[in-house]
């Protein structure tokens, strides 16, 4: 599904990430996780386009994208949520999916007819599924975080992507809402096969849903496998987990 | 070799002063993040200033001098007082409304100044003691030249020594970036403000009063200068000091070459070095990416919904008693109608720009002018059918909007209301120097309508139905696929992207869109006027269309349509009745602005959704 | 030290807080805890007077400063730590310092840059590094040195563990505790029970812009009905 080659990218002399390689299978759920300035951002971005790999390769779904940019990623059935949830604040819920399946279909330059007409029974089966369609005329300005965030997640499945690229999608939520969001984008991706890249920093969320686990710190790998291995891999301990992991067990682990 | 250093000298001399300005530009957006249209006109006071104080001082070095010193501390005070006054009550208003209040202000200031120090440019003369020339390569190069060069590095070091090691400096730059986390560590924000347009405008002063021993003070010069320093801190980046002397070192020797070489090239030149820096450095020579300024402004986003059965219905009846209209109305009163039906749809298109493309034109006039002067050259010397004619405008202005555009989607904010503006001045000084084709200041005269549409109803019908076609046009579009992708770009490019769509593209072809229809109703103008100005390309006419949409509200999509009949009914009435209309219109601007951030429709909606507001 | 008295406040069109009263004694470290939304942040702004209080008094050192600049409000000794760290990223570590510096308040040894580095020994070894080429941690710290350059006597910090590595969130609590040893008050907004526990003697718990709870931190951390209930765990 990705496969990923030496990747390497450098900011002014600063070696961000180099030669990080791993592949993420169809239909599997790995999570990137490491302190922060480790390379995950950058990592992340030149998966989705919006940063030019200074080398290595990038291949989703057998052809190669390095270097391509966003918008031609996009076509190549990847879907994105952004950190802090990118939605259209002047559009509804309904339109904010419509947008998307409009621009799948490439109608984006019609001048005439109206865009409101257009999919609408698509854009409600989409919502129902993350559980937006009661909501569905309701301005995407003026919803509540992790609504606006499940909207987003619908939108990405708008292009019926084969792999979605999460950027700590739970970043900003409750704690309760953090597993629910999580546990959603994991049902939806399982029901259709879908596989799921993601960077988080809460670790009860990525030891709950990730099948498999990778650790980047100063812009290497340097464990992957499954959670319980990270977890136990004094290496990741020493530069990330830290004496006290994982964060928040205190109040969830119970 | 000889003529080249004598340009090269006389080049950089000229640097100096429209260094002072930009610089002072520059200081005063990155702190308060306000584009300050009246920086012109601080320009404009300070020669005026240094003129008053110079002829009243004893003559001799020490009078020059204390003359020029003292009307850059007095425009520094001037522009102080201008912040405290007027100013800081904009911070948190949109930066659009920042720049059309300054707008008001150079409106105001100039009427101040013609009934100050009259009509006629007025000269100083030099000192004895900077009277005398040089001999350069066998060329005689003025002292004074010499001594602005030197002035430029000296006020460049001294700003950077200002800025790096004072803790007045420290400050001035950490509110650059955040000002709010600035005032809550204790540092009055309103102070620094203050302290920052006392320097920035008596920079601005400074170079004024240096330029009057070698340009006349005279009453145009305020937007003349205000055009070329925003070209040269668009081009140096806007923020970076030395940024603003590198550009202004390389367009003002650019000029000496070119006003020596082939005068009329001087100002596409300006524009040519801009758009190729541009298009390499997105954010000048030395400018980096903006911060986002964190204020409270407020949002555009507000969800648009299309017209109702009743709301169709009301439109179908309005625009069937214009059609009716010319039955009953008298020939005066046709004249303001033609108008006012015409301008809606050059209104119309600056909104489907600025709204749902959330990119703002400061220069739609470029587009409208460049219609009206396409109408005109094809009937007055191709002797083309009108309408055959008609369809020659939005040709030309889309065919200028495809340039412009190409690099406006490259930018944003500041450094887009610049360039547009740049644009719109360009063509301006085009349609004047151009007087072989254009007929300068003249004109083209006798554009009249062919025989058949000569009647006041064909003529009329002719007019609103393509007025009207292009607003049912642009209406439609708005809420078409193509105006949702543009509300995508504006409201979160990243996840437009990540759609598949290219943001870029679609606010290109919006841009695109805009300035052809922009350029029909220039076309039209040119008919109901009988002829073509350089006054259609004039940045008041830019400012016009601006004002139009903002008195309707840029959220709405009626809106600009009724801020258009409000406003030319404004100007009419103004026009007509006293010969101070620039002060009262500058002061009715500022009002405006204060009293309705959000436009007059909007205003309206807002009470609708929320009496208490 | 600090009252805050029945104060409403207000985000754009939505009410966020809605007759809040608590009080802070000298000295005193208090938790504010809740979900994200519940308004820590805007409770902090507007005692900072960042966000207007529409309603109620706030009282500070025996003054009210609800209605006051954020200015003078720091000058009275009130520091303000904010989410995402908000450093100048243009201005070296030194010239940060330099914008947060203000006189001290009668008493006390004032806080200089040097007596900043023992306290954050990382940020000594960076001086002259501009804020862009710093990470997340040294930022946060950096944050927090600049806040104290202005001699506060109480501390309001918004999220100080937010989006750090844990290894980074253990040292920050370190010199929080040193803060807190040395008699500085603090009022720390955090979502994490665990990071806040170790700090503050006593929880604010707000719900929805109200205060829900309140009590010593102790209790909170066996309690874990109460976390379920307004911390959502």
């Amino acid at each position: 599904m990705l496969e990923v080659e030496g990747l390497a990218k450098s900011f002014g002399g600063v070696r961000a990430v180099q030669g990080v390689t791993f592949s993420v299978a169809a239909g599997e759920i790995v999570a990137l996780i490491g302190p922060n300035g480790a390379g995950k951002s950058t990592c992340f971005n030149m998966l989705n386009g919006q940063l030019r790999p200074d080398s290595g390769r990038i291949v989703i779904s057998g052809r190669n994208s390095t270097g391509l940019p966003p918008r031609k990623v996009a076509r190549l059935a990847v879907g994105r949520t952004f950190q802090v949830a990118q939605t259209y604040g002047s559009m509804t819920v309904r339109e904010n999916v419509q947008m998307a399946l409009i621009a799948h279909r490439r109608e984006f330059f019609g001048l005439w007819r109206r865009a409101s007409d257009l999919h609408v029974e698509e854009a409600m089966a989409l919502l129902d599924r993350v559980g937006m369609a009661e909501q569905a005329d309701r301005s995407c300005g003026v919803l509540a975080y992790g609504d606006a965030k499940r909207v987003e997640l619908a939108v990405a499945l708008a292009g019926g992507p084969k792999l979605l690229l999460m950027d700590e999608p739970t970043a900003g939520m409750a704690p309760a809402e953090r597993t629910a969001l999580m546990a959603l984008a994991a049902s939806l991706a399982r029901a259709q096969g879908i596989a799921i890249l993601f960077t988080e920093h809460d670790m009860d969320v990525v030891f709950t849903h990730a099948e498999r686990v990778l650790v980047l710190d100063r812009g290497r790998i340097i464990a992957q496998g499954t959670p319980e291995t990270v977890r136990a891999d004094p290496a990741v301990r020493a530069v990330y987990l830290g004496s006290t992991a994982p964060v928040g067990a205190s109040h969830a682990g119970s | 070799m000889d003529f080249i250093v004598v340009q090269f000298l006389n080049g950089v001399a000229s640097a100096s002063s429209l260094f002072l300005v930009a610089s002072g530009l520059t200081v005063i957006f990155g702190v308060t993040r306000v584009v300050n249209f009246a920086h012109g006109s601080f320009y404009m006071l300070g020669a005026y200033m240094a003129y008053t104080l110079t002829s009243q001082l004893p003559r001799g070095s020490l009078g020059f001098w204390g003359g020029v010193i003292g009307a850059a501390l007095v425009i520094g005070l001037v522009g102080a007082l201008l912040e405290f006054v007027l100013l800081r009550r904009l911070y948190r208003a949109p930066e659009l409304f920042q720049l059309l209040a300054t707008f008001g202000v150079v409106l105001v200031v100039q009427d101040l100044t013609l009934w100050t120090w009259g009509p006629e440019d007025l000269l100083a003369s030099r000192p004895l003691s900077l009277r005398g020339a040089v001999d350069v390569m066998g060329r005689s190069v003025p002292v004074y030249d010499l001594v602005l060069i030197a002035v430029g590095p000296v006020v460049l070091a001294a700003l950077h020594l200002l800025f790096h090691k004072t803790r007045w400096g420290t400050l001035v730059r950490a509110a650059t970036q955040d000002r709010e986390m600035v005032e809550a560590l204790g540092v009055e924000q309103s102070r620094l403000f203050t302290a920052v347009f006392f320097l920035g405008s008596l920079l601005a002063g400074l170079g004024g009063a240096l330029q009057l021993p070698r340009e006349a003070a005279s009453l145009n010069m305020d937007l003349a200068q205000i055009t070329e320093a925003f070209v040269v801190v668009v081009v140096g980046g806007m923020g970076s000091i030395l940024g603003a002397y590198l550009a202004a070192l390389l367009i003002a020797i650019l000029q000496a070459f070119g006003i020596a070489i082939f005068p009329k090239i001087t100002l596409v030149l300006m524009f040519l070095v801009m758009a190729v820096v541009l298009a390499v450095r997105p954010y000048g020579l030395l400018g980096r990416p903006q911060a986002v300024a964190r204020v409270g402004g407020s949002s555009l986003a507000v969800a648009l919904r299309p017209a109702g059965s009743w709301s169709k219905t009301a439109a179908a009846v309005v625009v069937a008693v214009l059609a009716l209209s010319p039955l009953v109305l008298g020939d005066y009163s046709m004249t303001v109608l033609t108008e006012v039906t015409i301008l809606a749809l050059f209104a119309a298109s600056l909104h489907f720009l600025m709204g749902p493309g959330g990119v703002v034109s400061f220069g739609h006039a470029a587009y409208f002018g460049v219609g009206s002067y396409a109408v005109a050259m094809a009937i007055k010397y191709s002797g083309l059918p009108m309408l055959v004619a008609v369809v020659g405008s939005p040709v030309a202005a889309g065919m200028l909007g495809v340039a412009v555009g190409w690099f406006c989607v490259r930018l944003s904010g500041v450094y887009l209301a610049m360039l547009t503006l740049a644009v719109a001045q360009i063509v301006w000084s085009t349609a004047i120097q151009w007087d072989g084709l254009t007929g300068g200041d003249n004109g083209l005269l006798g554009i009249w309508p062919d025989d058949w549409a000569r009647g006041r109803w064909v003529f009329y019908l002719v007019i609103l139905t393509i007025s009207a076609g292009g607003i049912l046009l642009l209406r439609r579009a708005i809420f078409a696929p193509f105006g949702y992708a543009l509300r995508a770009a504006r409201d979160a490019p990243l996840r437009a992207e990540a759609s598949g769509i290219n943001p870029g593209i679609v606010q290109w072809a919006a841009f695109v869109l805009s300035s052809a229809l922009a350029g029909v109703a220039g076309g039209l103008f040119a008919l109901a006027k009988g002829g073509v100005f350089p006054t259609y390309v004039a940045i008041g006419r830019s400012i016009d269309a601006l004002l139009m949409v903002l008195l309707g509200g840029v959220a709405t999509v009626t809106g600009p349509l009724v801020g258009t009949a409000v406003f030319v009914a404004l100007q009419d009435e103004l026009s007509r009745f006293t010969n101070v209309w620039r002060f009262i219109l500058g002061c009715v601007i500022i009002l405006m602005v204060l009293a309705f951030p959000e436009g007059v429709v909007g205003f309206a909606a807002r009470w609708r959704r929320d009496p208490d507001a | 030290m600090l009252e805050v008295d029945g104060i409403d406040a207000r985000y754009g069109h939505a009410q966020v807080l809605f007759g809040m009263s608590f009080r802070i004694g000298p000295a005193e470290a208090v938790a504010l805890l809740g979900r994200n939304g519940a308004g820590k942040s805007t409770l902090l702004k507007s005692i900072m007077g960042l966000v207007p209080a529409t309603g109620g008094q706030i009282r500070f050192a025996g003054q009210r400063i609800d209605g006051m600049r954020p200015s003078r409000v720091c000058r009275l000794g009130l520091g303000y730590v904010p989410e995402d760290r908000r450093i100048f990223t243009d201005l070296t570590v030194l010239e940060n310092l330099e914008v947060g510096r203000r006189p001290a308040l009668a008493g006390g040894e004032p806080w200089t840059a040097e007596r900043i580095f023992q306290l954050f020994p990382s940020l000594g070894e960076m001086r002259h590094r501009r804020g862009d080429r710093m990470s997340g941690g040294e930022q946060q710290m950096l944050t927090i040195a600049r806040t104290l350059m202005g001699n506060p006597t109480l501390l309001l910090l918004d999220e100080p563990s937010e989006g750090l590595a844990p290894r980074v969130v253990e040292i920050l609590g370190e010199s929080l505790a040193s803060l807190r040893a040395a008699n500085l008050a603090l009022l720390i907004a955090e979502p994490n029970l665990a990071f806040a526990a170790r700090l503050a003697d006593r929880a604010i718990l707000i719900e929805k812009g109200r205060v829900a709870h309140e009590g010593a931190i102790a209790d909170l951390v066996r309690d874990e009905e109460i976390q379920r209930a307004y911390l959502g765990a």
